[in-house]
């Protein structure tokens, strides 16, 4: 038996290095920024959350009045950057869809009735709130493993 | 290897959503019938754990291939057997809104391409080897073939999914390419998870073999 649990206790030792990686990257998670260069030039920065680039990634554009078929398409270059022209006069909501091998986002930009163009940016959590939320995530895990791993001992010893 | 939103049709998202909640159901239900289903609770939490740091673990790549992540599938499979499933939709879940890795409507699908390979490496795994007694050589092979066909088979869905489902105003070819080129950066990962898979049955088929579903070795008295 104690061989047994000897043996338990040591999956933990094989797991925990993995566990304790920092998670300095989160693999193909993307970071797209928008611009307006001179308006009504978007310019669009697309790379990887590793840092890395989103070489070539296609871009789709879909205007406020058909969001079915794409307005506008093109290739980012091998930095990930790419730059178009809206026509001010379509109103509303557009969308421009990032992607590249099944990885991307899609971004919205509002166009007001007088042509100005408003960029949605969205909230970037800070590094230290995802590694918080990681940490503890981790911690409860192995909290559930401790739990039942003592209760299965627990059993053992009085049967 | 993680789907984000906005990439599937919604029919598309919808389905796999159905399937992985069949699957999961499945599972459980094979999992209740076990003589302790609790008795595996430990090992399914830690691996859940190793699940859900690995997705942010990556392999740097020499271009034109990009960087590749752990994936754990095929490990999940050989280690957890019917909990491999509901594992990794739980570690799923949490990379989600942790690290924002994969999607929320998405889940169903990313299920599919980690979860299926976990259980086709799992069912191969016992079938192959659950008779073979511990010390056997093949039993490592088995599992180092499980580690690396687990990667190589969550690939392979994960393109059908993709090019399977390209929008009519995209660049075809392109696409194709660029996911051609992204599934072979998985070869390296796939090699890395072999191994460790091997490494790691070596180890319990010693120490804890009923832990990965084999019969304790009778020592010769």
């Amino acid at each position: 038996m104690k061989q047994n649990n000897r043996g338990q206790r040591h999956l933990w030792l094989w797991l925990l290095p993995l566990l304790l990686l920092p998670t300095i990257a989160y693999a193909h998670g993307t970071v797209i920024t928008l611009g307006i260069a001179t308006p009504p030039t978007i310019t669009i920065n697309a790379l990887y959350d590793t840092g890395e680039p989103m070489s070539e990634a296609q871009i789709l554009v879909y205007a406020a009045d058909d969001p079915r078929n794409a307005w506008h398409t093109g290739t980012a270059d091998t930095a990930g950057n790419y730059q178009f022209d809206l026509d001010t006069n379509i109103e509303g909501q557009w969308s421009i869809a990032i992607r590249t091998a099944g990885h991307g986002e899609i971004r919205y930009l509002y166009v007001a009735r007088n042509g100005d163009i408003t960029l949605e940016q969205p909230e970037k959590r800070p590094l230290w709130q995802t590694a918080l939320m990681a940490t503890i995530v981790i911690v409860a895990l192995l909290g559930i493993a401790w739990y039942y791993s003592s209760q299965g001992e627990k059993n053992h010893a009085h049967s | 290897m993680h789907i984000p939103d906005g990439i599937l049709p919604t029919v598309v998202w919808t389905g796999a959503y159905v399937a992985s909640g069949a699957i999961t159901a499945y599972s459980l239900r094979q999992i209740n019938k076990q003589e302790d289903p609790r008795a595996a609770v430990p090992k399914a939490a830690m691996m859940t754990a190793a699940f859900f740091v690995a997705s942010s673990i990556f392999v740097p790549m020499p271009p034109p291939m990009t960087s590749a992540h752990l994936i754990l599938a095929g490990t999940m499979g050989v280690m957890l057997g019917w909990y491999a499933f509901p594992a990794i939709v739980i570690g799923l879940i949490l990379q989600a809104i942790v690290f924002g890795h994969g999607g929320i409507t998405t889940l169903g699908a990313n299920a599919l391409i980690m979860g299926t390979p976990a259980l086709i490496m799992s069912a191969l795994f016992q079938r192959l080897v659950a008779k073979r007694p511990p010390d056997d050589k093949f039993t490592l092979i088995v599992a180092f073939l499980g580690g690396f066909a687990g990667v190589i088979l969550a690939a392979a869905i994960y393109y059908s999914f993709i090019i399977g489902t390209l929008p009519a105003d995209i660049n075809r070819a392109a696409e194709i390419n660029a996911t051609i080129i992204l599934c072979l950066s998985h070869l390296p990962v796939a090699i890395v998870e072999g191994l460790f898979t091997a490494a790691l049955v070596r180890y319990l088929r010693r120490t804890r073999p009923d832990l990965i579903g084999l019969t304790p070795a009778i020592s010769p008295s």
